[in-house]
């Protein structure tokens, strides 16, 4: 042993004992990185591959066509919302809002002075109204929506497309669809890259403090990009790539993979038969037979089967924990409940009911995003639970939790305090595992076409979609990321067991 | 040894019938029938309309409480509305339900019996499990007692990585890669789906190749590994030093002596390896176009056949328990301290 390990090992607890440990074993250290990086792409996703440029500077005579089109209709609903006194009026008239305000910032300084004008009077308008129905009065409210709409006909005949010079705008579409659990997400991401990379330092304990202000921080980053963000981006479907060609001078700065994931070839989407089209310098992984670029959807599927497979994992360790833990401390009626539990839903093949639950579900339960990792979670806790209570049961026989009882303390403090603190280190074994099978099982669930109903793909999808076709393109890259994942999941596993509990082999050497 | 398989036996039925109760439950708590789900698929012109659909409702008891739904999948006695006369019905189908054998029919083809169905479909289903377990079992003993026997030189090693690759391998990604690669057009090297009508023997064998190794990489994987880690464990003890000093042909010890006490935790995961051959066959069977019991409940699942899907999760649960019965059972056989 050497003698940085040696002073490690000294007057320091548990956690820096299986930090040391882990550590020292080669293989276990760099699964880890590997999971962190797989774990990464997929949160990086947005980042790495999007139909939105980061930057873009042009004139969007196309989006300024759209709003004015648009306005017609908009500004009817706020007439109507204003006079009925509706609930959806703050919706329209934002809605409204906006689209005034996108066109104002369009048109050029110098020259549309009429129509800068008349806008400007139709946005006071349109407050006037807002101001009426505020302080609920229905007749000014509707007076003032009268006079919106009457003044309607003479702004869109000057905001006219034809008549106005738009001016170049710059933008930062791509910022702008990064939702807070996005930014959490990268937070949290980062914060445990850092402090595995300084987990050298753990030794001084404080390891839980250090994870709950990552956590605390990530929340607070999430919720406070979503407030600073908080202007809804009307024109989320606007083909980015069109609009900014359309101007010869515009100018964009793109991702690195400039293609969203549902983002269809429309030019090959009418040719017939449907054919998919390998890698390329252009399309690094291929696409699909829609002309979808293969690697930004195989990036997002990748967000899809992680956040399933983590979501679930949380729920299964800390329900099967608890379970386990309720069963083997209690004994009694708990214990035996527990335990008829596990024995019938160990009877059933976990794939089979899953697919079969999932799929009688009712349509709005099926869509839900939730539906999947609880399902999986609901079916998956018995092997924890198992594990949890057989520890909990031998370690309630030691020495130390008897004469904890001994020395009086309460029957709560003794379970949560003396047992549960030394029965989990199986639960963390099984970490790995539960957290590769749900991986394994959300992405079967998604081949049989029950996964999660989502506009981004998952890997299971992904690889349906290969079935049957010879493309091999679309089978081989899913199916090697989905591997390395499970790989490396696998072996953090295996370096977590070795760390905790050390085989008969090892020990003996 | 009689005496404990019939307890066994005995034992494994009350569990059986909760899981039915489980299934049953499960499959059929959700809110919603499974009328308005055939009914947003507009997959049945024929339930259509209000009144054939209260008909539906009534003739498949969709209209009672879950408890009379059970006891009528259940059985014996058949509670629809054409049951038995008890239970107010016309008497045309006195007896029906699980006890009598009887696992409903399909909502969209009445008159085809979800039982004869599945037994139909096991015919193809069992045989390719089997030889999948078969080969598995036969190719993972063998090289986890090879690793064991070398411990630690470069053969074993790279045994061990590769069982370990297996080990992670999704078997819907490698059955597709398979598929797609081996399917190439002008490469006709083996068929890649199942033919379709009547094919010969010879036809069906051959595709039954990529199925069957399908089936059976993840026993291989599974299986050599334990045997590997309870081969070294048993080498260790020291009666194998004894046996050993008594000058035992080495053959004789590890195939003989050693493989048996190391086969006894090989019996225990007979339990887990079954249920994860169905759950396997269900995708399998999907990839390769195999008219089994998994494309049933695939398809069932597609069509929302509550009926379909309830009997095909109840015959796999059927399968599982009954591996952990033979696991039970082989213990017992090899071990004469677990035999009462």
């Amino acid at each position: 042993m050497t003698e940085e390990q040696d002073t490690a090992q000294l007057g320091c607890g548990p956690w820096a004992r299986f930090v040391t440990a882990f550590r020292s074993s080669r293989t276990s250290r760099t699964a880890l990185w590997a999971l962190l990086a797989a774990v990464g792409l997929a949160v990086l996703a947005p980042w790495i591959a999007n139909e939105r440029p980061y930057y873009a500077r042009f004139r969007d005579s196309q989006g300024y066509g759209e709003a004015w089109t648009l306005i017609t209709p908009i500004a009817q609903a706020v007439g109507r919302e204003a006079r009925g006194g509706g609930t959806g009026f703050a919706r329209e008239a934002n809605a409204l809002r906006d689209r005034l305000e996108f066109m104002s910032a369009s048109l050029g300084e110098q020259e549309n002075g009429a129509a800068r004008a008349s806008l400007d009077e139709y946005l006071a308008q349109l407050s006037a109204v807002e101001a009426a129905v505020a302080v609920s009065d229905p007749i000014t409210a509707q007076e003032r929506s009268a006079e919106l709409l009457r003044l309607l006909a003479p702004l869109l005949g000057r905001l006219e497309p034809t008549a106005v010079q738009l001016q170049a705008r710059a933008s930062w579409p791509l910022f702008a669809s990064i939702s807070g659990v996005d930014i959490a997400m990268l937070a949290l991401w980062i914060g445990v890259g850092i402090l595995v990379r300084g987990s050298r330092r753990w030794h001084a304990g404080g390891s839980r403090t250090r994870l709950i202000a990552l956590c605390l921080f990530a929340l607070a980053a999430g919720f406070g990009w979503h407030w600073a963000s908080g202007s809804a981006e009307h024109s989320n479907s606007v083909a980015w790539k069109e609009r900014i060609t359309a101007d010869p001078d515009g100018r964009a700065v793109f991702a690195l993979i400039a293609y969203g994931p549902g983002e269809t070839d429309l030019s090959r989407a009418l040719e017939s038969p449907l054919v998919s089209e390998g890698p390329s310098g252009l399309h690094w992984c291929g696409t699909d037979a829609l002309g979808r670029d293969q690697l930004a959807r195989l990036l997002y599927a990748g967000r899809t089967s992680f956040a399933v497979a983590f979501l679930a994992a949380t729920v299964i360790l800390t329900l099967g924990a608890a379970l386990g833990l309720a069963a083997g401390a209690l004994r009694g009626a708990a214990d035996a409940v527990v335990l008829r539990a596990i024995e019938l839903l160990a009877a059933f093949p976990t794939l089979v009911l899953l697919v079969g639950l999932v799929a009688l579900l009712p349509r709005d339960l099926a869509d839900s995003p939730w539906t999947l990792p609880l399902a999986i979670a609901a079916l998956g806790w018995t092997h924890v639970a198992r594990l949890a209570r057989a520890e909990v049961l031998r370690v309630s026989s030691l020495g130390f939790v008897q004469a904890a009882t001994a020395a009086g303390f309460s029957r709560s403090r003794v379970i949560l305090r003396h047992v549960l603190p030394n029965s989990l280190s199986p639960v963390w074994i099984a970490a790995s595992f539960v957290l590769s099978a749900n991986l394994v099982l959300e992405s079967a669930a998604a081949f049989l076409g029950f996964g999660v109903q989502h506009p981004a793909p998952s890997f299971g999808a992904l690889l349906s979609e290969a079935r049957a076709t010879q493309s091999w393109w679309l089978a081989l890259f899913p199916g090697l990321w989905l591997f390395a994942a499970i790989l490396s999941i696998h072996l953090v596993g295996e370096g977590v067991r070795e760390a905790l509990a050390p085989r008969r082999e090892e020990r003996a050497r | 040894m009689f005496a404990f398989g019939l307890k066994r036996i005995a034992w494994m039925l009350p569990t059986l019938l909760a899981a039915t109760f489980v299934a049953f439950a499960l499959l059929h708590l959700a809110p919603g029938t499974p009328i308005d789900l055939i009914g947003d698929g507009a997959e049945n012109a024929a339930v259509a309309d209000s009144a054939s659909v209260a008909r539906f409702r009534t003739q498949h008891l969709l209209d009672q409480p879950l408890w009379r739904q059970y006891l009528d999948y259940l059985g014996p006695f058949d509670l629809s509305p054409r049951g038995h006369a008890w239970f107010g019905g016309s008497g045309e189908t006195p007896y029906g339900g699980l006890l009598v054998g009887d696992l409903g029919t399909e909502y969209l083809r009445p008159g085809v019996h979800v039982g004869t169905q599945i037994a139909e479909r096991l015919s193809i289903t069992l045989p390719l499990m089997l030889l999948g377990l078969l080969l598995g079992y036969a190719v993972g003993i063998p090289l986890g007692v090879f690793g064991a026997t070398r411990r630690g030189s470069s053969v074993d090693r790279a045994l061990t990585l590769s069982t370990f690759l297996l080990y992670s391998l999704p078997v819907f990604w490698i059955a597709v890669q398979l598929q797609s690669v081996l399917g190439r057009q002008g490469l006709d090297l083996i068929p890649v789906l199942w033919p379709s009508g009547d094919a010969s023997a010879g036809q069906i064998a051959a595709s039954a190749v990529l199925p069957v190794l399908c089936a059976a990489y993840g026993v291989v994987a599974y299986v050599s590994r334990q045997t590997r880690a309870s081969m070294i464990e048993v080498l260790e003890s020291d009666w194998i030093v004894a046996l050993r000093a008594r000058g035992i042909s080495e053959q004789r010890l590890v195939w003989r002596h050693g493989l048996r006490n190391a086969a006894l935790p090989l019996c225990v995961h007979l339990g887990q390896v079954i249920p994860a051959l169905v759950a396997g066959s269900v995708l399998i069977e999907t990839i390769f176009d195999i008219p089994g019991m998994g494309t049933y409940l695939h398809g069932g699942l597609l069509r929302r056949e509550y009926d379909v899907v309830t009997g095909v999760v109840l015959v796999s649960a059927c399968f599982a328990c009954l591996g952990l019965l033979l696991s039970d059972l082989l213990q017992a056989l090899l071990d004469p301290r677990i035999r009462p």
